[in-house]
């Protein structure tokens, strides 16, 4: 453990795409080097492409980028995916093939796992319209004010698990928790609606993200607080 | 591409082949006779290898090996199947630490890869007869509990018996498959799979053909035996004397039975009477009184459904219908607090003899890259990541994450100037990297020496469709890299297939004298395995101390002959120690001592899929 032996992880997840940047890596099939379009299989020859790096979650679903989004279009649309990449239905195909599938089913099953979760949805959402890293298992940071209250919270939480159960003290952190949940749903919408203004308030727009991305912060702490109460119980 | 793909349930009682038709007509394939049921039993003797039904009939000639239940012993390791072994009748030896069976007639031992390789081989050529063309790919099911060593052994068995295992799928799942496809509706279903002695969940989101397994979850020592013994536990605190006879394992076996029948009596009836009069023992048993007794392993299910139910985002009322398999389940206790949970109908109509197979031929279709109006999408039931400083479990694929999946995430040094990082790669949910299971390890090395923290290591994490695991370490710098299929640690590698199948089942004839005494030897260690259990079981009260003592004195006797080369010496020897215990067994108080000494009684449990 001391000469090898490797440390926590002290560094933010690696960005798996270049955000704002939606146009596809490949522009020529690899297999028959036509013109692909737009395409993810290609039109001439049917063989499928190869996600670029720079590829974000909507797009490889092929949804807009937004913060609503209507969960059966979501299902629809990562099944729709999955029946073109799985490698399910690529059993016979060559090497070159598979390697395609695997990655980009994989990518796929991401993708819809991220954006599915409207909390996971709207950090992702954060960092690809301000055109910074994604980075999912990285430290909150919070305001000391929140902080604070927090761990007043936590406190409150555990005398109240000692006295009267898990399931007084979840009731009390949902009374918490509940208001900042629909404080973040009901942002989403405002967001949608800035970006997709015709002129754009800058400055409101980044404004309303840092709000939203602080609520997320918080909702998280308090999220860690409810997993410890059921596994309490 | 005109491929023909066979679904095969490969049980532990009953073995079946299933194959979807073009037309999208599932069928399960019948042997001449018009048996769908193949019964997973193979019988050794002199004149040949008998499989199935021909095995079956085979089971009270002495003569005989008659092989059951080989799947309780597949990829498992000698010591890992111990309390299997107690319940079996044939020969078991351990042999390079894993448990293999005489074959005495032909010299040589047959590995549990080897026994399902027989019964798959019959199901082939069941497979091949009814479809009028060669068949050489399958997909296999497998208990959800079944670990990667267990996984692969039945891989293996499909390869021994010619066939390219395509695909090993959950027992649970393969039902759904079945099922849903059966049924024509979409939307999301609960299933339960509660055996024996193991509980599975699924919750299985069904649309337009696409079967998306969101959440699975279990308890591998939780199943309908408990039930039986929490009634045993209760009639021994009424009465001490019962108490005291229990000691004896054959009694706990009668009490067993016992508890079986009156908790499937219960479910018709509300009130039972039970007698046991060699016991002097007589009670009877209310429903209510049961339904107590049985609440908190009720309870113990249903927590994992929670669970599942948490880890999809799913309320209980959010399930469309709830699917019940596997024996157990008929239990109706269970089905009450299943339906009052869900609050919805259940099915339980569907056939759980055959859905299994059906399930497998659902997706053997689709791998046979015929269709792709069907698609599974299926789970990682466990936790993978790695070990961290201070020996701390570092997630990088949660369970239920769909598969094909793949994560990455950035590691560094802990000690300035460390050049080599351990990569110890872990399978489980706990926190603590020693509580989990140990899949791999392996050294990225060459790293340039820098002050800690700084070199940057990404590990990634990718599993295939087929959930096999692989792990690379690269150091961005340099560039250097490093990697880890993993591979299961038990099952055979993949020269052991190659050599297995050379030899398989082509064995030159032998020398007589050594066939001879490997036969009688192996016979021998059987009786003497008998009498020895025997002999701990029984008091003075049935054995008198002079009866033991001769038995005792022949049993060495015996052993002694066995050191030797003389095989007609060690036929003899064993012949007497036979004559010496059968006294015993007629003495011995109720039927089921003697099964215990007769050996050759196959299990009464149903279901195919315990």
């Amino acid at each position: 453990m001391f000469e090898s032996g490797i440390s926590a992880k002290k560094m933010t997840s690696e960005n798996l795409l270049h955000p704002e940047s939606r146009e596809h890596s490949h522009s020529i099939c690899w297999n028959c080097e036509k013109n692909l379009g737009d395409e993810d299989v290609c039109p001439s020859c049917v063989r499928v492409q190869p996600f670029g790096e720079e590829r974000d979650y909507f797009s490889i679903l092929g949804l807009p980028v937004k913060l609503t989004l209507d969960p059966r279009l979501l299902v629809a649309a990562y099944h729709e995916r999955s029946r073109t990449f799985h490698p399910d239905h690529h059993v016979g195909d060559s090497e070159k093939e598979q390697e395609i599938t695997l990655a980009n089913s994989s990518l796929v099953n991401l993708a819809f796992r991220t954006l599915r979760d409207p909390f996971l949805r709207a950090h992702y959402f954060i960092g690809h319209v301000k055109g910074e890293p994604a980075r999912p298992n990285r430290k909150a940071t919070l305001p000391s004010g929140d902080l604070m209250e927090i761990m007043e919270l936590k406190e409150e939480l555990e005398s109240l698990l000692s006295t009267q159960g898990p399931q007084a003290a979840e009731l009390r952190l949902r009374s918490v928790m509940d208001p900042i949940e629909r404080d973040i749903f009901d942002s989403f919408e405002v967001i949608d609606h800035q970006l997709e203004a015709a002129e754009k308030d800058e400055a409101a727009l980044s404004r309303a993200l840092a709000t939203l991305a602080g609520r997320l912060e918080k909702r998280s702490y308090l999220q860690n607080l409810l997993r410890e109460i059921k596994e309490a119980s | 591409m005109n491929r023909t793909v066979v679904g095969i349930d490969l049980g532990t009682t009953h073995s079946l082949v299933a194959y979807r038709r073009e037309d999208g007509r599932v069928e399960v394939l019948p042997d001449r006779e018009g048996r769908l049921l193949l019964p997973s039993v193979v019988a050794l003797s002199r004149d040949g290898v008998r499989v199935g039904w021909n095995a079956r009939e085979r089971v009270n000639d002495p003569e005989t090996t008659v092989i059951y239940a080989a799947k309780r012993l597949m990829g498992r390791s000698f010591e890992e199947t111990e309390s299997e072994r107690r319940h079996l009748t044939y020969p078991i030896i351990d042999r390079n630490g894993s448990p293999a069976v005489p074959d005495p007639f032909r010299n040589r031992f047959l590995t549990p890869p080897e026994i399902g390789a027989l019964v798959l081989r019959e199901l082939r050529s069941r497979a091949e007869e009814a479809l009028s063309c060669e068949v050489t790919e399958a997909v296999i099911t497998v208990p959800a509990y079944f670990n990667d060593a267990q996984r692969q052994a039945t891989k293996d068995a499909g390869s021994l018996a010619g066939l390219n295992v395509l695909r090993i799928i959950n027992e649970p799942t393969a039902a759904a498959l079945a099922y849903g496809l059966g049924s024509g509706k979409d939307g999301l279903f609960a299933i339960f799979d509660l055996g024996g002695g193991t509980f599975d969940f699924s919750l299985l989101d069904i649309r337009k053909g696409i079967f998306e397994v969101r959440a699975t979850s279990g308890d591998t020592h939780l199943g309908g035996e408990d039930f039986d013994r929490a009634i045993v536990t209760e009639w021994l605190g009424e009465s001490p004397k019962l108490s005291s006879l229990a000691e004896r394992s054959e009694v706990r076996d009668l009490l067993r039975k016992e508890a079986e029948r009156a908790k499937i009596a219960l479910s018709s009836r509300t009130e039972v009477e039970v007698a046991i009069p060699a016991a002097g023992f007589r009670t009877s048993l209310t429903r209510d009184r049961m339904n107590a007794l049985v609440e908190p392993f009720v309870e113990r299910a249903l927590s994992c459904v929670r669970s599942a139910l948490a880890d999809s985002g799913t309320p209980p009322s959010g399930a469309d219908g709830v699917i019940l398999v596997g024996g157990s389940t008929r239990f109706l206790r269970f089905k009450e607090a299943v339906a009052s949970f869900f609050g919805k109908p259940l099915f339980d109509s569907v056939d759980p003899d055959l859905v299994v197979a059906e399930g497998a031929a659902v997706q053997a279709d689709i791998l046979s890259g015929r269709r792709k109006d069907l698609l599974l999408l299926d789970v990682t039931p466990l936790s993978l990541g790695i070990e961290t400083i201070g020996g701390v479990t570092s997630t990088l694929i949660p369970r239920n994450t769909t598969i094909p999946a793949q994560a990455k995430e950035l590691f560094t040094t802990y000690v300035d100037g460390q050049t080599n990082v351990d990569i110890h790669v872990l399978q489980g949910e706990r926190e603590m990297a020693q509580d989990n299971r140990s899949l791999a390890r392996f050294t990225l090395s060459g790293i340039p020496p820098l002050p800690a923290g700084t070199p940057r290591i990404e590990v990634t994490f990718q599993i295939d469709a087929n959930g096999i695991l692989e792990v690379t370490a690269r150091e961005q710098t340099t560039g250097k890299m490093s990697n880890v299929v993993i591979h299961p640690s038990y099952g055979l590698g993949k020269e052991d297939v190659r050599t297995l199948l050379k030899e398989a089942f082509s064995h030159a004839q032998e020398d007589f004298a050594t066939r001879l005494l490997v036969d009688a030897k192996t016979e021998a260690q059987t009786v003497i395995n008998a009498t020895i259990r025997a002999l701990e079981r029984v008091g003075s009260d049935i054995l008198p101390d002079a009866d033991r003592e001769a038995i005792s004195r022949q049993v060495e006797a015996l052993k002694k002959a066995m050191e030797g080369t003389d095989g007609r010496k060690v036929r003899d020897e064993t012949r007497l120690l036979d004559n010496l215990t059968q006294p015993l067994a007629e003495r011995l108080m109720n039927q089921s001592i003697s099964n215990a000494l007769s050996g050759m009684a196959l299990p009464k449990e149903g279901g195919s899929h315990a």
